[in-house]
């Protein structure tokens, strides 16, 4: 009977029963306007979310890795620096400064005599005596 | 109208059809850039975005036998320009020559080549490596010379001994020459992306490969496959070298002998410190020497290690030799006479003594009393009776004539005529030791198996080879040449030896609390095949102590004016030298028989103190 009400003139049917096929018809396209456009943009946010987690922590990665380089880098003037150390050390060291500095700025002389006093105490005599231990014979 | 309908459509069609192709064809170069040349596209894209960069090793360092260091590596930037990237090569050159402190027409050919990298200035210092790349000139580049810059912390010690090195750090001279292979270890290779600017792009993962010829081979020929890895092989440092020399006795022995030749206004100088048992070569000096950092832009004449290279007659310090060849053989006795006159006929020539002055008055002498007092008529006489054959079987087993081995290039075998050619009077010359010519290395080698028992040893200059990390990688073991004397004729030549320090010719060479020998020699220079009548060399072969020997000295001085004999020249060195360094070597002095005054000297008083004594005096 509905069905017949429909297919005749709309005019004749009471005002109530549109509105009621009108309430039916706007919840489903809701639903429908739900479906097609809200879940979509959840999972987009959600995927962009992950992207953004996943980019950020690669860019952490990489500014540790560029530290890491600072860092080598650093090492390596560090390193360099200890060997110059060494360097100025032996200069320092050298036995024609030592003569220099005693002869000219604090004026020591050469002793007319010498004396040597023996202590009797071990001296560098045992490693002459070990390089003797080995000798290779043709 | 149904006929416009329907030209429209066919064009419609015609246009879609065409739009089709076009972006079939497309699509079809797409497949074929992604699919079929994809391997041809990678390959040039890794090429033009993977840089090799080879990175050289730090050279090694050369020490003293006690660790003291004598020459070291450091790593230093140098500058370089691709003149391709320029934009005003005339400011360019200007601005540098500033910092650099050259011309500047020295720079500008450099920066007009038509090459892509030019070196500027190598190995400089840090601080003018900063200026230069605080002035950020387009196209100029500071790199940093992993091989490193060569120091010599001593200056001019052992120079002879050590060498030099070129800019390229290869090794031109001593040790430095000898152990170039071990000293300057193998370059690495290092493969990534980098960046415009040359920067490695960080995140690649790393493969370190251990560095063989064959990886390294391969890598350069693009046979290993990165899988977009950064590919290193690491350098491989150069190994440290232990010499045998001990740095203090060096730099003694290079004063003394520096000394020696500007008192007697000599051209120049040798002296080797040597241990006889081990054949260690404790120190070798040569004057004139030169700053091992200045090598290249050193005279030929400087870097001549006199030691090695320079063969000389040694004179009466053969005679020892000789004796040595005669008590051995069993041909001659201790007992046996000698003639010593004034002068003997051989081969029709004459030979005299020398004209020092001391003669023999029983006009013949012992086997000690030739030696003792040099008598080149008896030494004549000795070598005329145990032959060319004896002579010349122990002159050759003794090391003369044939390299010594020492680890220093350039060393001359000396001249020792083949035994076929021998005539009376080149025995007789011999014998007193001229018409033979030997390396100061080989006659301290000689007297050093005199004072080793008879055993000769081979001269040794390193004594160890450890990595960067201190392993040792080799050790250089003392190694035995032969025994071509007996201990017993040893002995009895040592006795001879000190006989010469206490009585002879050799009495400046004593050393205060030890007991010394040795034998002096003053032979004529050889010039243009002519014995010269006045140019000498005046030289002394030491050993101490007697009794039990730790060094053999040789000090040869060329051409002494005014003084030449070595008696008088080069013994009193061996005097100065011994007393400095003995002791030092272990040897323990004799007690002395005077009684040592220990009351301290008076102080030196400042002048404040003198101030406080005279007012308390008041």
């Amino acid at each position: 009977m509905l069905f017949n009400i429909k297919r005749r003139n709309k005019a004749l049917l009471p005002r109530n029963i549109n509105r009621h096929q009108k309430a039916r018809k706007s919840t489903k396209s809701r639903y429908k306007y739900f479906v097609r456009w809200i879940y979509p943009a959840v999972m987009v946010v959600v995927v962009v979310f992950f992207l953004v987690l996943f980019l950020c922590e690669n860019a952490k990665i990489t500014k540790l890795q560029y530290n890491i380089g600072c860092l080598k880098v650093q090492k390596k003037e560090i390193q360099k620096k200890i060997h110059i150390t060494k360097l100025n050390i032996e200069k320092l060291q050298s036995l024609e400064r030592i003569d220099r500095i005693a002869r000219n700025e604090i004026k020591m002389i050469e002793p007319a005599h010498r004396l040597l006093l023996n202590l009797i105490h071990p001296t560098k005599t045992a490693e002459f005596q070990e390089e003797t231990d080995s000798v290779e014979s043709p | 109208m149904r006929r416009y309908r329907k030209r429209i459509k066919i064009r419609v069609l015609l246009l879609c059809c065409i739009l089709s192709l076009f972006f079939l064809f497309l699509i079809g170069n797409l497949v074929k850039l992604q699919a079929y040349e994809r391997d041809k596209y990678i390959k040039l894209a890794d090429s033009q975005h993977t840089g090799m960069i080879e990175i050289s090793a730090l050279r090694g360092s050369i020490y003293d036998r006690h660790g003291s260091v004598m020459a070291f590596s450091v790593a230093r930037p140098s500058v370089a320009v691709n003149p391709r990237m320029l934009k005003n090569p005339d400011r360019t050159a200007f601005l540098l020559s500033l910092a650099l402190g050259t011309k500047k027409n020295d720079i500008i050919k450099g920066l007009k080549a038509s090459s892509t990298f030019v070196w500027v200035a190598r190995k400089i210092d840090e601080k003018t490596a900063m200026q230069i790349e605080s002035l950020e000139l387009p196209g100029v580049f500071i790199l940093n010379e992993t091989s490193g810059k060569r120091f010599h912390p001593k200056r001019r010690e052992a120079s002879h001994i050590l060498g030099y090195t070129g800019i390229d750090d290869q090794g031109l001279e001593g040790v430095e020459a000898s152990y170039d292979d071990l000293l300057k270890g193998r370059p690495g290779l290092l493969t990534a992306r980098m960046d415009q600017r040359g920067r490695i792009l960080p995140g690649e993962d790393f493969l370190v490969l251990p560095n063989t010829k064959k990886n390294m081979e391969d890598l350069r020929n693009g046979k290993i496959d990165s899988n977009g890895k950064t590919i290193f092989i690491p350098p491989v440092p150069g190994k440290d070298i232990y010499l045998t020399i001990d740095e203090t006795v060096q730099y003694i022995v290079e004063k003394e002998l520096e000394n020696t030749v500007k008192e007697f206004n000599a051209a120049g100088g040798t002296i080797i410190v040597y241990d006889p048992r081990t054949g260690d070569i404790i120190s070798l000096a040569s004057y004139p020497d030169y700053l091992p950092s200045q090598g290249t832009r050193t005279h030929k004449k400087l870097i001549r290690n006199r030691a090695v290279v320079d063969a000389y007659e040694p004179g009466s310090t053969f005679k020892v030799i000789l004796a040595a060849a005669a008590l051995d053989s069993g041909v001659v006795t201790t007992k046996d006479l000698f003639y010593c006159g004034q002068s003997i006929e051989v081969g029709g020539y004459s030979l005299r003594n020398a004209d020092d002055g001391i003669i023999s008055p029983a006009g013949r002498e012992t086997v000690e009393g030739v030696i003792t007092y040099s008598f080149n008529v008896g030494a004549a006489d000795m070598g005329l009776r145990i032959g060319n054959k004896v002579l010349h079987k122990y002159v050759d087993t003794l090391g003369f004539g044939k390299l010594s081995g020492i680890d220093i290039p350039g060393e001359a075998e000396g001249i020792l005529i083949p035994l076929k050619y021998w005539k009376p009077i080149n025995l007789a010359t011999i014998s007193y030791g001229q018409g033979i010519a030997v390396t100061p290395i080989q006659m301290v080698q000689a007297y050093g198996a005199i004072a080793n028992d008879g055993v000769l040893m081979k001269p040794r200059l390193v004594r160890k080879i450890v990595d960067r990390k201190g392993n040792l990688v080799e050790v250089k073991k003392p190694k035995v040449i032969g025994k071509p004397l007996r201990a017993k004729t040893t002995h009895e030549l040592l006795k001879i030896l000190h006989n010469v320090c206490e009585n002879g010719t050799g009495k400046a060479a004593k050393i205060e609390g030890y007991k010394v020998g040795g034998k002096t020699g003053t032979a004529n220079v050889v010039e243009n095949g002519v014995y010269s009548s006045n140019k000498f060399i005046a030289s002394f072969v030491g050993v101490a102590p007697i009794d039990d020997p730790k060094i053999v000295m040789i000090i040869k001085i060329d051409e002494p004016k005014g003084v030449i004999w070595g008696g008088c020249v080069a013994a009193p060195a061996f005097k100065d030298i011994g007393s400095q360094i003995l002791w030092r070597l272990g040897a323990q002095p004799k007690k002395s028989e005077k009684v040592a005054d220990l009351t301290p000297p008076e102080a030196v008083k400042t002048e404040k103190e003198k101030q406080e004594e005279a007012d308390k005096a008041e």
